[in-house]
């Protein structure tokens, strides 16, 4: 009777290390280098530059406006009205960022910069996707 | 008959739920995460306070299609554009770049208009973002 020879568990054990050793370093790369995304509850194409050179990491909370006028503060969607009391602490010497849509009509844009400014924002950095040209 | 056993596996955690669960952190930070290069364009929300100077600032004006209309006129080509304000800024006749979209054009227009522009050479430029900004 030919009994096949068992397998060497240790020896699979060994060939699965040089795998979890790529897999752990994909892990660090992915959870070091990105940025973990806030995505607002609605669709959003942000219109792109090609000429800005200033990169910007997104920060934690980021005021997104679809092209509806629906806006979402920190991924929350909020109403107009409650901007000045989402923003109440937000600090005078840095500037709000904004993800806005591309199809925004510049009238909406100019009332949303008044209930803006009445929030106590002076500043706001618009955010564009980088595109080569 | 000789069976051969193993007595070693006594010291470690086997590796299979480790890497189950390796895997799934690994796929969780891959799906979470965004790797979109991010510009920004600083933009005032009102009026700045800025010192009123004797040189006038240019209104570039631009359209729902895009166009871009400075001082009565409509250029199509962005680069002749660039040229004359670049020439007008060096002369001191003006003292900055002000782009004024219409009240109907898109923040895509807007944004393209400008990065058009920056892209040309022309500075220093800010968007006209106030309430008084949307005249025809």
């Amino acid at each position: 009777m030919i009994v096949p020879p068992p397998k060497r568990p240790r020896s699979t054990e060994e060939n699965v290390l040089p795998l979890i050793n790529i897999v752990f370093l994909l892990l660090i790369f992915f959870m070091l280098a990105g940025v973990l995304a806030q995505n607002p509850p609605f669709e959003l194409n942000s219109p792109a530059t090609a000429e800005a050179e200033d990169s910007a990491q997104l920060e934690r909370q980021v005021l997104a406006v679809a092209a509806d006028g629906r806006l979402a503060f920190a991924g929350e969607p909020i109403e107009r009205d409650g901007l000045s009391e989402a923003l109440a602490d937000w600090p005078d010497d840095k500037p709000l960022q904004i993800r806005a849509d591309g199809g925004i009509k510049a009238e909406s844009m100019t009332g949303l910069f008044a209930a803006l400014r009445s929030a106590g924002i002076s500043e706001v950095d618009l955010l564009t996707r980088h595109e080569e040209p | 008959m000789h069976i051969e056993t193993f007595e070693r596996r006594k010291h470690t955690i086997s590796l299979t739920p480790l890497i189950d669960v390796v895997f799934i952190l690994l796929v969780f930070f891959m799906l979470a995460t965004s790797f979109t290069d991010w510009r920004p364009i600083t933009l005032a929300t009102g009026t700045t306070d800025a010192p009123e100077s004797e040189t006038p600032p240019a209104v570039v004006r631009v359209d729902v299609e895009g166009g871009l209309n400075y001082d009565g006129r409509r250029y199509d080509n962005t680069r002749e554009l660039a040229r004359r304000l670049n020439t007008l800024r060096r002369n001191d006749e003006i003292s900055a770049v002000i782009v004024q979209p219409d009240a109907e054009a898109t923040l895509d227009v807007t944004v393209g208009a400008l990065d058009a522009l920056s892209g040309a050479g022309v500075a220093p430029m800010s968007l006209a973002t106030g309430s008084n900004g949307s005249q025809p």
